[in-house]
């Protein structure tokens, strides 16, 4: 695809595929102790007003890898050598994405925290931290249905998402990120500091090419510092379309 | 009823130990002890957690319960008991960094363990760091970030602050999401709390309160 596609896509909480127990382990919640019930408690009402106030809205829009380039160096601050690099420039197909959960989610837990309500806070907090990812996750999942309207796809291609702010990516080429996807439509902003507003926002690439243009090794200067090492997780798991 | 008063905390029933607590004070028992042994409680949740048997919704809980407490005893205190506190800790997300749950939940944990906290905000810069050290001259400073982008402006803030001469007048921590001992290290920091539990160890061990 050659830049020319860009598509708000609405999405209905109701509808995400959330795994509740899954956020529940992440949350802290375990074991038979009598409190358990009063914490569950909490949890549900923490799950009800996040499924209220989340209005999870994305934006895709596709982009050619030479004007990716330019996005992808940014403001020419990224690491010297990184995987994207070589990863990109083997694409078949890219497009930007940004996605977010809403402004009255954000209010809702600075309004907790205000309120000392600081366990429920902490409960939607994470729940939203973890539907950000699902709801890039159906935002990517749209993105390959729609290459694969196209015939754009086969059996060997694999569709993976990269973020500024990760593996050597500097998180100023949000800047240009926001320039080519125009998410002020969908109430994003950006803040000096580059970081985006509602705070349960992610932004990003998705490239799409055979399987083996993802694979790289671990070992350049920043994975030292990197603590979760989450990119072999990722390889590993790619989509496979 | 103290050792009913610290059950009903430890085992995270509100509403029981709100009601022991009205008793108490319609019964004219001296408020500090019952705060004594409410900070107690909250010791035991503590050490619950370390052993792995809580995890961060019972240390919060409990010190909800402990806040509502300390409300409903506050009318009883006089002025100087209140404002009496263990040390000072003054808690900020670094520059260019705007994530705060983290932060908040520290603060709180800190807040209801007895100790001042100046909470500075998010995106801090480093001089605003210095100048709020300055101010409110505290034992110990938290750094918080999120992002992998804070490794550097906590190395920055840190740097300011022995620019400015009071590295030798503070502790400092560092926590967040990225955050690691070797990080710390990076930084120029004294210590990393792999969460919220073991920054109240640090500053207590810190500031000397067992």
């Amino acid at each position: 695809m050659s830049g020319t596609m860009r598509e708000i896509i609405h999405l209905s909480s109701e509808t995400l595929l959330i795994d509740w127990n899954l956020i529940l382990k992440k949350i802290g919640v375990s074991g038979n102790k009598d409190h358990i019930k009063i914490i569950n408690d909490i949890f549900r009402t923490a799950k009800e007003k996040f499924l209220e106030s989340c209005n999870p809205t994305g934006i895709i829009s596709d982009i050619t890898i030479e004007e990716f380039d330019a996005v992808y160096r940014g403001e020419g601050k990224n690491e010297s050598l990184t995987p994207l690099t070589a990863i990109f420039r083997r694409a078949d197909n890219l497009a930007l994405y940004i996605v977010t959960l809403g402004n009255v989610l954000s209010q809702m837990i600075t309004d907790l925290i205000k309120s000392n309500s600081i366990t429920m806070a902490h409960m939607m907090d994470i729940i939203a931290s973890e539907v950000t990812e699902i709801v890039a996750d159906s935002i990517q999942n749209y993105y390959i249905k729609k290459l694969s309207e196209k015939d754009l796809i086969n059996e060997r291609t694999r569709v993976l998402r990269y973020s500024p702010g990760y593996c050597g990516w500097h998180i100023s080429a949000q800047k240009k990120i926001f320039k080519h996807v125009r998410p002020e439509e969908i109430g994003i902003s950006l803040n000096d500091g580059f970081i985006m507003d509602p705070l349960k926002s992610s932004s990003g690439v998705m490239i799409s090419g055979p399987g083996e243009i993802h694979n790289f090794k671990n070992n350049f200067i920043f994975c030292q510092k990197c603590e979760t090492h989450n990119c072999r997780e990722r390889i590993k798991a790619g989509t496979l379309n | 009823m103290f050792e009913k008063l610290m059950d009903a905390i430890v085992n995270i029933r509100e509403k029981e130990a709100l009601e022991i607590t009205q008793t108490l004070i319609d019964g004219n028992e001296n408020v500090i002890k019952i705060l004594d042994n409410c900070t107690a409680a909250i010791a035991r949740v503590g050490k619950r957690f370390e052993a792995g048997e809580y995890f961060l919704p019972e240390l919060l809980m409990s010190g909800e319960i402990l806040k509502k407490i300390s409300e409903m005893v506050k009318p009883k205190l006089e002025r100087e008991v209140v404002s009496k506190k263990l040390g000072k800790v003054l808690i900020g997300t670094v520059k260019g960094d705007i994530h705060d749950i983290g932060k908040n939940i520290v603060s709180f944990l800190l807040d209801i363990h007895g100790f001042e906290v100046h909470d500075i905000g998010i995106d801090i810069s480093p001089g605003k760091f210095v100048e709020e050290i300055k101010d409110f001259q505290p034992q110990v400073v938290g750094l918080s970030g999120l992002l992998t982008l804070a490794y550097d402006s906590m190395k920055n803030t840190i740097q300011a602050i022995e620019e400015s001469g009071l590295r030798n007048s503070v502790k400092i921590m560092i926590g967040g999401g990225q955050m690691s001992e070797k990080i710390s290290n990076y930084a120029g920091a004294d210590a990393y709390g792999k969460d919220a539990m073991q920054g109240v160890t640090l500053v207590k061990k810190w500031i000397g309160v067992d």
